[in-house]
């Protein structure tokens, strides 16, 4: 069965309990970071830090009303991901429960997926040199009995990160969608790169999320990308009919 | 190239031709695979599951532990508890780390450089418990060497003067703190304190005085059942699943209002903010109160004030009267209406710069009948000011005017702030209490008393008069003086109404404390207590508070300090004053703590401590409930379970003191009397003043060295000694019932182990009260003074202070007290409420204005010299405030890398206008500077529309903000705020003001 | 005077193979051959990195980042080298065809995507903290980019006789070259 998070920044109180309970359960390591006036800390995904809370405040002055936005932010879990396509050593994987994951023991660290990712989510380590990101803990997730919420849903207190059957989620999302009088991102409303495992729901336009416009369709560079390599077709045979045509040139001078 | 090349090269391009063909497989994709697993998820399958209960903050989420052997698997929110539901916040999800940190203690040091101080290396060396021990012990018998047990005739330690002091800890399991209390106490010393006295000490004053009982009176799950928040605190950040239950109210069409000074994220959720001056809090609510009476009086629960409240009498005890809402009839009521007439809207403006119309939207909101229950959320914003008590009381007065009192949904809700800190002060960690807000013997006078009231008392035979005092191990002889008021009613006769309230509640407690820590308190031998010398072995007089603490190392007056989980250093009021005090050479110093903190580097032995998946015990969350937490797996290196390592200092410390004839005053009074033998007899039983043989427990006799074994003897039903149950069973008359053998025998009858998620009856499941779920004091109710609750606890209100005048309140005690206990004080101008019972807005001891200052005078407790600075030296107002991401003074979250790269550093936010004024930037280095700290402290500028400036009286006054978190320990250093906040402390409750004082801010 | 070796100047190309032509270009020049070999080493790993990765996956890791990167890094200094020699010299200048200047067209680009891939690995990220910010635009699309150039230039060197017969071709003729200079001179003297 196909699983899907909804993300609801109206109820996220940017308390970083996803961003801590993620670090724990995959093991990953607390950065260096240092005074960041906006609060986003670490201030972009790395290695170590799968997915983060985004703080975003906007003030109008005439009004005094504030707005303080707090979302989530990690891999979208795309249905055709463009990392997947581009990774030269197949070590990303797609599970039909909705994760995409990175095998790190495969990684090479060709930073493939990092240039085809419209998200900008795949993150290089310099340490180990490869490169990984958010596995929707595929291993908590992917099991076709019972599968346990990623680490971070679990931890939301506010349910502001919501796990289910991608049916019911989608459901919900139109629920809430109405309530809020908003917008889908990952999918009814858009579906970048055929639909999102990560779902959000928003009161307003997805840029001011600082989402990004993502087509359904894989960014060109992916294909160009994967397909280049058969440029080495008409290669062969554009040598080959040259070292005939060459052949054939000499055999005459010999005959000479 | 040849013929042979070039097939070469051919054979090369037709491979490759191959490879190409295989190429196709990849344009199809990735396989799917649907199983999946790791190390992590195999190890957390086969794991072993261990319950225990967060230790950050006072919300009591559950924790799940997966241990395989000793090896942490994995750290998880409960996902049966019934307050959390598997979440957690960053803190808790970060205890995984807390536990495997590898910067914790993991054996006793001793110091080995004689100079204390901040920048002082402390040299350690590692030595034994036992080393440890001996040496804390060696230093307790110098200081206690010429202390004297004898005063005149009667002997008694008094608590005060006692140069033997301890600090802590919320962190710690109630049966820690009861131990720890049990053990200072039992060498005479009242100089105890803990973080309680910095946080809710002025809750515990304002609540009990208006209810009875100082605490939160719903529950955060409780949170779902109202209709409106008022909130003058920061739960989405301090009291993170707090905002679980507010947002399940949202869902419910509940509104949010958030009141503070800066915009927060729980503003972030409000549906209105409003920004305030901070320590205006009383004027705000004084002005809601005057708001509803005079232009909504439809909205008053007038019902509910005439039965359940102190309205209807006269403050001269008289009533209740039916004219009562008259101007004539003089009334409670008619007070508080005139009371509160000056804090008109506008008024309120000038003083807290809220704009009327928004002043006027919050609580027209809030006060709005289809918005009720309406639930009030405040914490540190208002309980860290000189006037806390009044601006608590306000609330409170305005719950009780609006009905929302007693009632799901509803209630005034004092958020504690760390996770035991309702334990702890339960235990009464603090100087001015014994145990369960009993107080110790203040005088001998009391004790003489007391002795007549375990003589026996009240008419009837002998016989009855003789079961009576066997029950209280007193003494049975014919012609001993009793105690002479059978019954308030005699009392009141007799003028001594107040003696008789006073003796009803404190005395049943040291009845039990005699029985439970093996101690004697009264006269000898008990006949005539009026004249025979007293010997008392719990100390007499209230000790000194935490501020006044630090003043008393300084004049070298305290000589052994032992500081438990707690950090001064960082978290007391002007923490230079701390800082200088435990630099002291006089000062002996003993930390017990999880990492080296600010306070560890001026400790002269440093002992390691245990986290609390270590270690077993229960724990009492800011919404009373009692929980158990199972020890999850071993410490590691030599750390000591806190109850191994109180136990064991005990013994060592009564070892070397007995060694050298420094004994209970009781063990003086035998020695020094021939053939006397002090003991009580209970029934048929002779109970010993022995405290041997109830160290640390007598449970430890049937159940082994157990924290059950100590929690029984805490929480008990009933005793049975001699053939007679005790008066009072627990020792701690709040958790009383909470250990019934006869309930639960799976669980050894000890309730706050009850994991049981499911309803009790229809009510329970209609508000989700969980009461099957562990244990809620007083007698598992869930909504304190909710009479309508199904199988209730104590339903009704509990007003104990009734000191005189106290008439009004006849017989009962069921009324919520308007006019409360007068912390009177006739000297004192009528405008201010030391000469009134009922609140009044008093501004800050620094305050920015200084008309209102004189309008509006402190009320501070002033026997203590405090730097004050001036509004022309010092023009901005300065608040402190917690981030979600920290805790407290920070040791146990600035040594966590998960918590630290999320807020790195200190810093001061302040707004656009005042950094444009003093031309800084975001990001730049500010000094703020306050009198106590005159070259200042450096600190990041957070410049941010979050704060805004605020019209006060006609002028602009900028108001910056920093967090308390910092440091110079740990992983994440910085200056701590308290270098610079103010240390006045509030006359009745002794809390530091940290909340608000005057500052000036500087380019660095 | 010794009777000079006989000129085949009427037979070619001339009776060699890879060895003899190595050789002679190793005899010629160090800079020729080691850059020779590095563009063939990196070429090799690239297009084996490329198509057999799905078959041997993290077996190429250290083929990424020591055969391909580390090589990769030093081939862009001996390129430095190499094109100024080349460049450098009206000789050398004489034998360069349009080929040959698209070719280094290729080469600029493959460096530069190459250099911004490798940009953000370590240690060039803390000895040129600087150098990722630079390029930070072109992260994204540097490896594709990286990619698609190499298998267009490979397809391009063929059909317009550059890249590898152009390598072949050249270094023969430059060995040639020398060989002749080198009797020219034996006959002057």
């Amino acid at each position: 069965m196909e699983y899907a998070v909804l993300v609801d920044p109206a109820k996220c109180i940017g308390c970083r309990a996803c961003q801590v309970a993620c670090k724990r359960w995959n093991n990953r390591k607390g950065e260096s970071t240092t005074f960041n006036s906006e609060w986003t800390n670490p201030p972009k995904l790395s290695f170590n830090t799968y997915t983060h809370i985004k703080f975003k405040l906007e003030y109008n002055q005439a009004a005094d009303e504030t707005k303080w936005r707090f979302f989530n932010w990690r891999c979208m879990h795309c249905k055709e991901p463009a990392c997947m396509h581009a990774c030269p050593v197949n070590a990303i994987t797609k599970y039909e429960q909705g994760p995409v994951v990175v095998d790190t023991n495969r990684c090479i660290g060709c930073k493939f997926c990092i240039s085809a990712c419209p998200f900008g989510i795949p993150q290089f380590d310099t340490v180990t040199e490869k490169v990984d990101k958010c596995t929707m803990c595929y291993d908590r997730v992917a099991h076709t009995n019972e599968p346990k919420e990623p680490a971070c849903v679990q931890s939301c207190p506010t349910d502001a990160l919501l796990f289910g059957p991608r049916d019911t989620i989608l459901q919900k999302a139109m629920e809430r969608k109405e309530e809020l009088n908003g917008y889908v991102y990952g999918d009814i409303d858009n579906k970048p790169l055929g639909g999102t495992s990560f779902i959000y729901v928003l009161d307003t336009e997805p840029s001011a999320f600082g989402l990004p416009v993502v087509g359904e369709q894989l960014p060109t560079s992916v294909p160009v990308l994967k397909y280049s390599k058969f440029l080495l077709i008409p290669a062969a045979i554009g040598g080959l009919l040259y070292l005939i045509s060459w052949r054939k040139r000499r055999m005459k001078e010999k005959e000479e | 190239m040849d013929r042979r090349d070039f097939l070469k090269l051919a054979g090369a391009a037709s491979a490759g031709s191959l490879i190409l063909g295989d190429m196709l497989k990849l344009v199809k994709g990735q396989t799917k695979p649907s199983e999946a697993t790791s190390q992590k998820w195999e190890n957390y399958t086969v794991g072993e599951r261990t319950p225990s209960i967060c230790p950050y903050c006072a919300g009591g989420c559950g924790l799940m532990v997966t241990t395989l052997g000793d090896q942490l698997v994995e750290i998880e929110g409960d996902p049966i508890h019934p307050i959390n539901g598997g979440a957690l916040c960053s803190k808790a999800a970060a205890v995984f780390q807390l536990v495997t940190s590898d910067r914790r203690l993991t054996y006793p040091m001793k110091r080995t450089n004689p100079n204390k101080g901040k920048d002082e290396d402390p040299m350690w060396e590692r030595i034994t418990w036992e080393e440890a021990y001996e040496i804390i012990a060696n230093k307790v018998k110098d200081a206690l060497t010429d202390f004297p047990y004898k005063q005149g005739d009667d002997y008694y330690y008094k608590g005060k003067d006692n140069p033997v002091a301890w600090l802590g800890s919320s962190y710690w399991n109630n049966e820690e703190c009861y131990l720890g209390k049990k053990l200072i106490s039992l060498l005479g010393s009242t100089n105890v304190e803990h973080q309680a006295r910095k946080c809710h000490a002025s809750t515990v004053v304002a609540l009990a005085n208006t209810f009875g009982f100082g605490a939160m009176t719903n529950h955060i799950v409780d949170a779902k059942n109202s209709k409106c928040f008022l909130i003058v605190s920061n739960p989405a950040e301090s009291h993170t699943m707090e905002f679980k239950w507010v947002q399940k109210a949202i869902e419910n069409g509940a509104k949010v209002i958030v009141l503070d000074p800066r915009f927060n994220r729980s503003g972030s959720k409000a549906h209105i903010f409003a920004r305030f001056r901070s320590g205006t809090e009383a004027a705000l609510f004084l002005g809601m109160i005057r708001y509803v009476l005079y232009e909504k009086p439809e909205r008053v629960d007038w019902d509910f004030l005439e039965n359940r409240t102190s309205a209807p009498y006269r403050t001269d005890g008289t009533g209740p009267y039916s004219d009562w809402k008259e101007e004539a009839s003089d009334s409670i009521f008619i007070k508080l209406k005139n009371i509160v007439a000056p804090y008109t809207p506008e008024e309120v403006e000038r003083i807290a710069g809220i704009p009327q119309a928004k002043f006027i939207e919050v609580i027209d909101t809030f006060s709005d009948p289809v918005n009720n229950p309406g639930n009030i959320y405040y914490s540190m914003g208002t309980t860290q000011h000189t006037n806390a008590v009044q601006a608590i009381r306000a609330q409170a007065i305005l719950q009780l005017i609006l009905g929302n009192m007693g009632v799901p949904g509803g209630g005034i809700n004092a958020l504690r702030g760390i996770s035991n800190v309702q334990g702890s002060t339960d235990a009464n960690l603090l100087s001015h209490l014994i145990m369960g807000y009993r107080g110790p013997p203040r005088d001998v006078g009391e004790i003489r008393r007391y002795q007549k009231w375990k003589n026996g008392g009240g008419p009837g035979t002998s016989a009855d008069l003789d079961a009576d005092a066997k029950k209280r191990g007193g003494n049975t002889s014919v012609g001993r003086v009793t105690y002479p008021w059978a019954s308030i009613g005699d009392a009141e006769t007799a003028g001594k109404a107040t003696e008789f309230r006073y003796d009803d509640r404190h005395f049943p407690t040291w009845n039990a404390l005699e029985y439970h820590w093996g101690v004697y308190v009264g006269t000898w031998p008990g006949v005539d207590p009026d004249n025979e010398p007293v010997v008392c072995d719990l100390p007499v007089g209230f000790g000194n508070p935490i501020v006044q603490l630090f003043r008393a190392i300084n004049d070298g007056k305290i000589k052994v300090l032992i500081c438990n989980g707690e950090n001064p250093a960082v978290s007391v009021a002007n923490a230079n004053l701390v800082r200088e005090a435990l630099s002291k050479d006089s000062l002996f110093l003993v930390v017990n703590e999880l990492f080296e903190t600010e306070t560890a580097v001026y400790a002269d032995i440093l002992l390691p401590g245990t986290t609390q998946v270590e270690r077993d015990g229960s724990i009492t969350n800011t919404g009373r409930w009692i929980q158990w937490r199972w020890k999850a797996k071993n410490p590691p290196g030599e750390c000591k379970p806190e109850l191994t390592y109180l136990t064991e200092l005990y013994w060592k410390i009564r070892e070397v003191l007995k060694s050298v004839g420094i004994k209970l005053p009781s063990e003086k009074y035998e020695e020094e009397h021939a053939g006397v033998d002090i003991k009580k007899t209970i029934g048929t039983a002779d109970v010993q003043n022995n405290p041997e043989l109830c160290w640390p427990s007598r449970f430890v006799y049937t159940d082994g060295f157990s924290a059950e074994a100590i929690y029984k003897e805490y929480g008990a039903k009933s005793i049975i000694v001699g053939g007679v149950e005790l008066p009072q069973s627990a020792a701690n008359v709040l958790y009383k019932n909470s250990y019934d053998p006869t309930m639960e025998p799976e669980l050894n009858g000890i309730l706050p182990k009850r994991r049981d998620p499911t309803p009790v009856d229809l009510e329970d499941a209609k508000y989700g009260y969980f009461k099957n779920w562990a244990f809620s004091w007083m007698l598992n109710q869930r909504v304190l003074y909710n009479d309508k609750e199904s199988n209730a606890g104590l339903k009704t209100f509990l007003v104990w202070f009734a000191t005189a005048p106290n008439a009004w309140l006849g017989h009962t005690l069921d009324k919520a007290a308007l006019w409360s206990k007068p912390l009177h004080d006739p000297s004192k101008p009528a405008t201010n409420p030391l000469s009134q019972a009922m609140p009044l807005h008093n501004e800050p001891l620094e305050s920015p204005d200084s008309d209102l200052a004189t309008q509006y005078p402190t009320m501070w407790d002033n026997r203590y010299p405090v730097t004050v600075g001036t509004s022309t030296d010092y023009p901005y107002v300065l608040t402190t405030f917690r981030l979600a991401e920290h805790m407290q003074a920070g040791a146990m979250t600035r040594n966590l890398p998960w918590l630290v790269e999320a807020h790195p550093s200190m810093f001061v936010e302040m707004s656009k206008e005042l950094a444009g004024e003093i031309g800084v930037n975001d990001g730049d280095d500010v000094v703020v500077k306050t009198a106590r700290k005159p070259e200042g402290i450096v600190v990041k500028a957070l410049v941010t529309d979050r704060i805004q400036p605020f019209t006060i009286n006609g002028k602009t006054v900028h108001e910056v903000a920093m967090p308390w978190h910092w440091g110079f320990k740990g992983l994440s250093t910085g200056p701590s705020a308290n270098e610079i906040t103010i240390d006045s402390v509030d006359v009745s409750a002794n809390i530091p003001e940290v909340k608000v004082c005057l500052c000036k801010v500087e380019k660095a | 005077m010794p009777q000079a070796k006989e000129v085949p100047e009427k037979k070619y190309p001339p009776d060699v193979d890879y060895s003899t032509v190595l050789k002679g270009m190793n005899r010629v020049s160090l800079l020729d051959t080691t850059f020779h070999t590095m563009m063939g080493i990196l070429l090799i790993t690239g297009l084996v990195i490329d198509l057999l990765g799905p078959w041997l996956g993290g077996w190429l890791h250290p083929i990424r980042e020591y055969a391909h990167g580390y090589i990769g890094a030093l081939f862009v200094l001996v390129f430095a080298a190499y094109i100024g020699s080349v460049l450098g010299k009206r000789k050398t200048r004489t034998v360069f065809t349009v080929t040959n200047y698209v070719d280094l067209v290729f080469y600029i680009i493959l460096i530069v995507t190459g250099v911004t891939t490798a940009s953000i690995n370590s240690p060039w990220i803390e000895w040129f903290p600087g150098i990722a910010n630079v390029l930070s635009p072109l992260v994204v699309y540097a490896p594709a980019i990286h990619v698609v150039i190499t298998y267009i230039w490979i397809a391009f060197s063929i059909i317009f006789p550059g890249g590898l017969l152009h390598g072949l071709a050249s270094t023969y003729l430059i060995a040639h070259l020398k060989k002749k200079t080198k009797i020219v001179k034996t006959r002057e003297e």
